[in-house]
């Protein structure tokens, strides 16, 4: 599929399996955070105009990072799609907050997808320039979509092993 | 002390209550056990400040007060983006505070009021929300 072939270098690797509820096969695709914003975009476009049409449900959930792999990821899979406010901010967000160098951590919360999340990131220390970095990032989002659900959480380290559940 | 001739008469109310949660935050500095909630009223003191702005703003120009923390941001970012980040600060050691149980120094309580607080002050001041 071409829409498959623009994502070839963004996505960790792509699995087609039947799905059990519709007997329709489902392609699932394993994105980084790195790559959130980019794949959304490029799906969404390349959906909108593909033949047949095909459709992506993407969910963000840490806990289909599989074992092997330490950076967390985005789960494209099944139905859908036409990314709402929320979707685009909290895709770029991601994108971009994984960029910053010391960012220890970046989790998702919330329900299975991703304009449901909130965003919670670890720096070293607040009040430092990793921090309000994180938060320049944020200002801009809220600039940018101003609609959007979006919502972000900074903490500490000496909160992350209350939050972070390390696989 | 504030500025005269606010077109919305909830606007002082708010800059009245940033000065109390501004008292309350030094009447807790004395105490060691209450240095978390401390910086919660501190935080409230700048939330009020900035809910002052948006009353009035909301008056003079008609778009809607923000109902939430959220949306709050979304107004600052939008509206009073040099204050950003120490109101974020602010914000989120607060949080640490109230729902994380970290322990700050007053040291840091200190630094926090002469630093974020203060540049947040000091910029409503200048548009004109101070007490």
């Amino acid at each position: 599929m071409a829409h498959l072939q623009l994502l070839n270098n963004s996505v960790l690797f792509k699995e087609a399996e039947t799905s059990p509820a519709s007997s329709e096969m489902e392609t699932k695709l394993l994105v980084p955070f790195r790559n959130a914003s980019t794949t959304l975009t490029t799906l969404s476009t390349a959906l909108q105009t593909s033949e047949p049409r095909v459709r992506y449900l993407y969910q963000s959930d840490f806990d289909f990072l599989p074992e092997s792999r330490t950076e967390n990821v985005l789960v494209f899979s099944g139905t859908t799609m036409t990314p709402t406010q929320t979707e685009l901010a909290n895709a770029e967000f991601l994108q971009r907050v994984v960029e910053i160098p010391g960012v220890l951590r970046v989790l998702t919360t919330g329900g299975r997808t991703l304009p449901e999340q909130s965003i919670m990131v670890f720096v070293p220390a607040l009040r430092t320039p990793i921090a309000h970095q994180v938060y320049d990032i944020e200002a801009d989002i809220y600039r940018k979509y101003p609609d959007a659900r979006f919502e972000v959480d900074v903490k500490d380290r000496r909160v992350l092993d209350t939050y972070a559940r390390v696989k | 002390m504030s500025a005269p001739g606010f077109k919305n008469p909830n606007t002082q109310l708010h800059i009245d209550e940033a000065r109390r949660n501004h008292r309350r935050h030094q009447q807790l500095l004395s105490q060691p056990t209450m240095l978390g909630w401390s910086v919660t009223f501190l935080f409230y003191s700048a939330v009020h400040l900035v809910k002052a702005h948006e009353i009035e703003a909301s008056t003079l120009h008609g778009h809607t007060v923000s109902r939430n923390h959220r949306d709050r941001k979304d107004y600052i970012a939008n509206n009073l983006s040099s204050i950003f980040n120490s109101y974020r600060d602010l914000e989120e050691e607060s949080r640490l505070a109230r729902y994380d149980l970290v322990v700050q120094p007053l040291a840091d309580v200190q630094s926090l009021h002469d630093n974020e607080f203060t540049r947040i002050r000091n910029h409503m001041a200048s548009l004109g929300y101070d007490w």
